[in-house]
């Protein structure tokens, strides 16, 4: 109950920065319309092949995320509110708060980009129950690991450019994931269950150790 | 039974100790007062007692109704402000409140609010985003938050910072309250505040 309020108040605050600064939507979705811009205007429909919108897809989701992530804990540390997080929050709960608000907003950023890349590129996924599983694993990777990593770059530095540096070799393994497995939904029409019990495991490891990683790098701070 | 025991507790950056081997006995009722030139250490050692920094050496110990408080549990129970603290700026002050609320499981009613927005001086600025407020409306909605809860731990450093006349003799007030309810402890260099303390440590 003690930790549930704790987990309550965390997104009640993120929601009230959210609407105060549109830190994420901002970021994430802004920057992710641009990007299909970008790609839309050099080339016509008929020009990409499936393959390549498939890997473009994936890279729009990409740099939409780690722009959005790597603000999560950077805010705190600019505005100098990390005494006032630690003197109120459980660590552990801080860092599944800030993970579920990121997690709901990337979801949210993840379903326009999905939404207007289909439409101006006449994508068709095959199955979209199959693409939403994909998506819906992945981005929970992507949220605890991106969650984690901004925590850690906000300690190193004051600037989140390190962030797409790092988070590269830490998010690339689920994004190749991604990409297999949204390829594999795309030619075939089938479930792929091996490649979505990689994105599993990922989400696994990257759970547990987010959370243990997190502690340390809290009490660093 | 409210205490609060600092053991031997000792701060080194590198080899270099900002202060060592400090012992104090603070029961219910006491005020701690924390004095100093400026670079003495003074905010380090209000830190380190309020766990927002590890000691070194030492231990800090805090018992509540005879029982030793574990560090989440402290967080219950205990007050903080300090002019290095800050409080969500871009959230009104409700909206802060409110956050602090949620997180203890309770809520206030709006008459609620309103008292104890009158209490600290910040009538009809409950609404405004506390970025907008002077640093003294700042000071005082800070002070609101760190004793909304009637704190059985209170640490207060520089607690009249920026603050008015009328401010300060409701920090005065705040430090009498809690008198009856715990243990406040302040880092101060202002020597009227530091008449409040029946207790004192001195770093050199």
């Amino acid at each position: 109950m003690h930790y549930l309020n704790h987990l309550k108040s965390i997104l009640l605050k993120e929601f009230y920065q959210e609407r105060q600064g549109k830190y994420i939507l901002n970021s994430m979705l802004m920057f992710s319309l641009l990007l299909i811009a970008v790609v839309v205007f050099p080339f016509t429909k008929s020009d990409i092949e499936t393959e390549t919108k498939n890997v473009l897809y994936w890279v729009i989701i990409y740099f939409s995320a780690t722009t959005g992530l790597s603000n999560t804990f950077l805010k705190e540390a600019q505005k100098q509110t990390i005494f006032h997080l630690k003197l109120i929050y459980n660590s552990y709960v801080l860092f599944l708060g800030k993970t579920i608000f990121n997690f709901i907003f990337l979801m949210f950023s993840v379903g326009i980009i999905t939404l207007v890349y289909t439409e101006l590129f006449s994508f068709d996924f095959g199955s979209y129950t199959s693409i939403f599983v994909v998506i819906l694993l992945t981005v929970i990777g992507i949220s605890f690991s991106g969650t984690m990593l901004s925590a850690l770059i906000s300690q190193v530095m004051s600037h989140g450019s390190l962030y797409v540096i790092v988070g590269f070799p830490v998010l690339f393994p689920v994004f190749l994931l991604g990409i297999n497995a949204t390829e594999f939904i795309v030619t075939t029409g089938a479930f792929p269950s091996d490649l979505v019990g990689f994105i599993v495991v990922y989400d696994i490891i990257s759970i547990s150790l987010s959370m243990l990683v997190f502690e340390i790098i809290w009490d660093a701070s | 039974m409210t205490k609060l025991h600092l053991n031997n507790i000792s701060k080194r950056y590198t080899r270099k100790f900002i202060f060592k081997d400090i012992n104090a006995e603070v029961d219910l009722g006491d005020v701690l007062v924390l004095k100093g030139f400026n670079g003495s250490g003074k905010s380090t050692l209000i830190k380190c007692i309020a766990g927002l920094l590890p000691v070194s050496a030492g231990s800090v110990e805090f018992v509540k109704n005879g029982n030793k408080l574990s560090k989440e549990e402290l967080k219950l129970h205990m007050g903080f402000n300090a002019p290095y603290f800050h409080l969500f700026n871009e959230l009104t002050a409700i909206e802060n409140i409110q956050v602090l609320a949620k997180a203890r499981g309770v809520s206030f009613t709006v008459k609620e609010l309103n008292v104890l927005l009158e209490k600290f001086q910040l009538a009809k600025k409950g609404h405004i985003s506390i970025q907008h407020f002077s640093s003294g409306m700042q000071q005082r909605i800070k002070l609101l938050c760190a004793t909304l809860f009637n704190p059985s731990f209170l640490f207060l450093d520089e607690p009249t910072s920026n603050l008015d006349v009328y401010g300060k003799q409701l920090v005065e007030a705040l430090v009498a309250e809690q008198k009856k309810m715990g243990i406040t402890v302040i880092c101060t260099n202002e020597v009227n505040e530091a008449e409040w303390g029946n207790k004192t440590i001195a770093l050199s």
